[in-house]
């Protein structure tokens, strides 16, 4: 008598545990290409919940959710259902660093993925509380509930969020909770530690809400969204339109004098908060505890949906007491009338100290487990997603017997994600940006299907009819660059009047239109107008804007290409499981101690472990070589 | 250690702690009556929620029928509310059944754009009298001052829910329960007593062709409020845990694949003992103090609606504020509630006679 999909003796393929942004992927993933799935959460009104920001995307996390969507992933796809409003980042820098933000209505992101939860064959899901994992020799057998059930299962995905041990801290206040009003999962962290798993603590600071009636708008710049606004998924049907605007304001030297005034209040002060908190989303005491000499702080001020009145302030994250945060509030320009509707609170948690993963997202120490999200000491709904899919994806592939799926650094952001996680830990929550990848310039937004979506087919994850557009894309893409390469602009008045407004040198004979397309000034609808043609049929402005972005980074892309090709010898030489470091004579004890608790995949992953040098990866290699020719003879 | 002098501290005619339907018509009620307003509650995500049966109105026998027809003529906000886009829908029998996540969504919009009227996340947790006026405090170290309170604490007053053996703290499941301010009340003198109630299990929509025992869902009828994959298990409320009754249900249909997306479970919380409110659902022991809802021995949503829309109307007029007033017949069904609400001895109470259990 045991919780299985039916009484025919089998049990499930995939129990998730978690049903938030990383649980979701992992429910969904695992489901799709055929296992018998278990998504198991505390509320199920309140799957897909954003605790934090009503966004979704970002500098380096626009790129994590198109990666997402192009494995088959469903992060994408909700959020353009729910969108309400679209803007495309960083437009006036580099393709490597342009992403989408969407502002979206939790409430309808919270349906639209439920819906798609229950429309999915092989998945159910079952409301409850997870108190431990059971284990039976070193491998995951199943999970046990609060109230004694037990479920069976082939294989376990743990999503916990920030439930693991959570505690709410505000000002001198500190109680139990995973969010507010939410009682912590107190059972199951102990559960981990009593399986061998090391934990650490981390914090995270949401921001207060206010009430959209008593904003004074006019005094704050207003961002109505793009003009044309873009969707997140490849797969998307039809245009966001009335999209709601968003309000910008900034703190300025009376806020900043308040806080300092009060800071001796503030939690991260009195030391009552203990965890790292993140570097990148510190709360508004940290920032101007750090930057004393900044005189203005951006608030961003967004709305929570459609039809609701409630207001998030981001940029003002805070765990200081409620009636300062009221003060604070109260001393930024157009939010001097602004009533809370909710309190900003920092909460602690425990996390999974991600060494302990494989770049699967399996724990070395049980098998079959493994763990995606906050638990491995991320922050953000998009490195959350990441890691779930990935996670669903290496559940379903070890039930099918299947070697796990990894992508690399040079592939993906989610392989940077993973690696950093794994290969480095994290000494505070992890936050996905554009600089942490060294290959960012052939990881764009806009290529990331090209990239990825051959891949989330060959899974099993990707449907076909998805995947065909895709590839409908690509042939598009070619025939453009195609007709770029081979079709020639003369040397117009018009094109060179044109061309000297731009500020770029006149064109004295014929040349290919993709040879003056290099230029950084010049773009394809001027070239376009010259020829007095338009581009080959099914050429969409996405396409265009890709092939202006292959032909003018042409030459750094290739050169990034042949960095990576350099690196593949480390990249690909891989280290046998199992492989002991301790008697590696040569390499610093230190180097030797990492090594063994990481057990590097491969040479490449083994140089990034911090405290392993290059010349240690010289000895490690030629240990490889004499061990790998030893076998062979 | 607040750092604020009682100056500082907002005062409102009326603090309605609570937003669940007795909670937000109450909100609605004193805003509309002219009161500023402020309603309070542990979380703004389950105002006007109702966690149990989607049927509010079981039949034209049913006199929850009536009960909504006086409520449309006193003027409550849930008649309107259920006649929106997609909250609800009634079948040829006369049964109203109304998807709990839109009208709970309903609910929190209307207190959002009501004007005269705050809503604020707070758990409440003291309630302390001074120079005439109620003086709230929370757990955040939050205060608030009011010339009258509603208190519509639904199910969460030292509540604890049972799963199988497991016992843990909370109104519901997946939700911390209000602790302090109830002892608060206590300490005034006010009475309690405890009792408790089960959910049934919600369990995944039968494919075509499929049924369940006591399942009578004429086409057309939305299943369990929120309209995707789950049925509202009438009568199918149960002990054990999960295992156990996922176990007797695949037995008792003989469906070896059926299954329960939530079990069931129970609270056990405390609610007024009788005689503690008067038919104005003012405190016997505090003046200027109302409860209404599960708190008052309510059964139902509509009951729950109903005190709170009473109970709000009358703490405006006690704040002070002109409130039109609401005559109630004697003969009505709101009138037999009032007198069940103040006089019965037993609890819970419900106009449904001979009425099942809630």
């Amino acid at each position: 008598m045991t919780i299985a999909p039916s009484t025919d003796g089998d049990i499930f393929d995939v129990v998730v545990v978690g049903g938030g942004h990383a649980g979701c992927e992992s429910a969904l993933a695992a489901a799709r290409m055929g296992c018998s799935t278990l998504l198991l959460t505390l509320s199920l009104e309140k799957i897909a919940l954003m605790p934090c920001n009503p966004a979704v995307g970002g500098i380096g996390k626009g790129q994590l959710t198109r990666e997402i969507d192009a494995l088959g992933g469903e992060q994408g796809l909700n959020t353009d259902r729910a969108c309400i409003q679209m803007k495309l980042l960083n437009t006036s820098r580099g393709p490597a660093v342009r992403a989408l933000r969407a502002q979206t209505d939790k409430k309808l992101y919270e349906d639209s993925m439920k819906r798609v939860l229950c429309a999915t064959e092989n998945l159910r899901i079952l409301e409850g509380s997870a108190a431990g994992i059971i284990v039976s020799r070193e491998t995951i057998t199943g999970v046990e509930l609060d109230d004694g059930s037990r479920i069976p299962a082939k294989t376990v995905i743990l999503a916990c969020g920030t439930f693991l041990g959570g505690k709410i801290v505000v000002g001198e206040r500190r109680f139990p909770a995973g969010r507010m009003g939410e009682p912590p999962a107190t059972a199951l962290p102990v559960s981990l530690a009593e399986s061998g798993l090391e934990l650490g603590r981390f914090q995270s600071a949401t921001h207060p809400r206010i009430d959209s009636r008593t904003i004074d708008a006019d005094r704050m710049v207003i961002d109505p969204g793009d003009e044309h606004p873009s969707r997140f998924s490849r797969f998307s049907q039809g245009v966001l339109r009335n999209q709601v605007p968003c309000f910008l304001t900034y703190t300025n030297e009376r806020t900043h004098s308040v806080i300092r005034e009060h800071l001796h209040l503030s939690p991260i002060k009195t030391g009552s908060v203990s965890g790292k908190g993140p570097r990148y989303c510190p709360s508004i005491d940290r920032k101007v505890m750090n930057f004393p000499d900044r005189d203005r702080h951006p608030v961003f001020v967004e709305p929570e949906g459609r039809h609701t009145g409630e207001l998030y302030l981001q940029g003002l994250t805070t765990s200081l007491p409620v009636w300062v945060q009221e003060l604070v509030i109260h001393a930024t320009p157009g939010l001097e009338k602004a009533k809370l509707m909710r309190p900003g609170y920092a909460v602690e948690y425990d996390y999974v100290i991600p060494d302990q993963l494989r770049l699967s997202l399996e724990t070395k120490r049980i098998a079959n487990l493994f763990l995606a999200g906050q638990i491995n000491g991320t922050s953000g709904y998009e490195e959350a997603a990441a890691q779930g899919l990935i996670a669903g994806i290496n559940a379903a592939r070890s039930v099918m017997g299947r070697e796990p799926f990894v992508l690399g650094r040079e592939q993906a952001y989610i392989g940077v994600l993973i690696d950093d996680l794994v290969t480095k830990g994290v000494d505070e929550p992890y936050r996905m940006f554009t600089s942490r990848a060294e290959h960012r310039l052939l990881l764009r937004h806009d290529n990331a299907h090209a990239r990825l979506s051959p891949l989330g087919r060959n899974i099993g994850l990707l449907p076909q009819s998805r995947y065909a557009m895709v590839q409908e894309d690509e042939r598009a893409l070619e025939d453009l660059l195609q007709w770029l390469k081979s079709t020639t602009v003369s040397p117009t008045p018009e094109l060179n009047k044109l061309l000297e407004k731009k500020g770029s040198a006149p064109l004295t004979e014929g040349q290919a239109a993709a040879q003056l397309l290099k230029r950084p000034e010049v773009c394809i609808n001027d070239i376009l107008k010259n020829i007095g043609v338009s581009a080959p049929g099914n050429a969409g402005p996405d396409i265009m804007a890709r092939s202006e972005i292959e032909l003018k980074y042409a030459g750094y892309i290739d050169r990034q290409r042949q960095a990576i090709e350099r690196n593949r010898r480390l990249e690909d030489t891989r280290i046998p499981p199992g492989f002991t470091y301790l008697d590696l004579e040569g390499v610093s004890r230190e180097a030797r101690d990492r090594l063994e608790r990481i057990q590097p995949a491969t040479l490449g992953q083994a140089s990034r472990i911090s405290g392993v040098t290059p010349a240690d990866v010289s000895v490690l290699s030629l240990y490889l070589k004499e061990r790998h020719d030893a076998m062979a003879d | 250690m607040t750092g604020d002098s009682e100056n500082s501290i907002p005062c409102h005619d009326v603090v309605v702690v609570g937003a669940g339907p007795g909670g937000a018509e109450a909100a609605l009620a004193a805003a509309g009556a002219g009161a500023r307003t402020l309603c309070l509650t542990m979380s703004l995500d389950t105002a006007g929620y109702h966690p149990a049966n989607p049927t509010l109105v079981g039949g034209h026998e049913d006199p929850r029928g009536e009960l909504l027809a006086e409520m449309r003529s006193m003027g409550c906000r849930l008649p309107p509310l259920l006649e929106s886009d997609g909250v609800a829908a009634v079948n040829e029998q006369g049964r109203l059944v109304a998807d709990r996540r839109r009208l709970g969504l309903a609910y929190k919009a209307a207190i959002e754009s009501a004007d005269n009227l705050e809503f604020r996340q707070a758990l409440v947790t003291s309630l302390e009298t001074h120079s005439g006026k109620f003086l709230l405090g929370s757990s955040l170290d939050e205060s608030f001052s009011a010339g009258a309170v509603v208190i519509a604490g639904g199910t969460f007053f030292q509540a604890e829910v049972a799963e199988g053996d497991a016992r843990s703290p909370g109104g519901r499941r997946g939700e911390i329960p209000s602790v302090s301010l109830s002892k608060s009340l206590q300490n005034k003198g006010i009475l309690f007593e405890r009792i408790g109630a089960a959910t049934a299990p919600r369990l995944l929509m039968p494919p075509p062709g499929g049924s369940f025992p006591g399942d009578d869902w004429p086409d057309g009828l939305p299943p369990d409020g929120d309209q995707l994959c789950e049925l509202y298990g009438f009568g199918l409320e149960q002990s054990g845990d999960a295992e156990r009754q996922l176990s007797r249900l695949r037995q008792s249909t003989g469906d070896p694949a059926a299954w329960i997306t939530r079990p069931s479970y129970a609270v056990s919380h405390l609610v007024l003992a009788s005689r503690q409110v008067n038919l104005r659902l003012e405190s016997t022991a505090l003046p200027r103090l109302f409860f209404a809802g599960r708190l008052v021995g309510c059964c139902n949503y509509l009951e729950s609606a109903a005190t709170g829309f009473l109970a709000g109307l009358n703490a405006a007029h006690a704040a002070g504020t002109a409130a039109p007033t609401c005559l109630i017949d004697d003969k009505s069904i709101v009138s037999h509630l009032l007198r069940l609400v103040a006089d019965s001895e037993s609890r819970p109470v419900t106009i449904r006679v001979p009425g099942p259990g809630c």
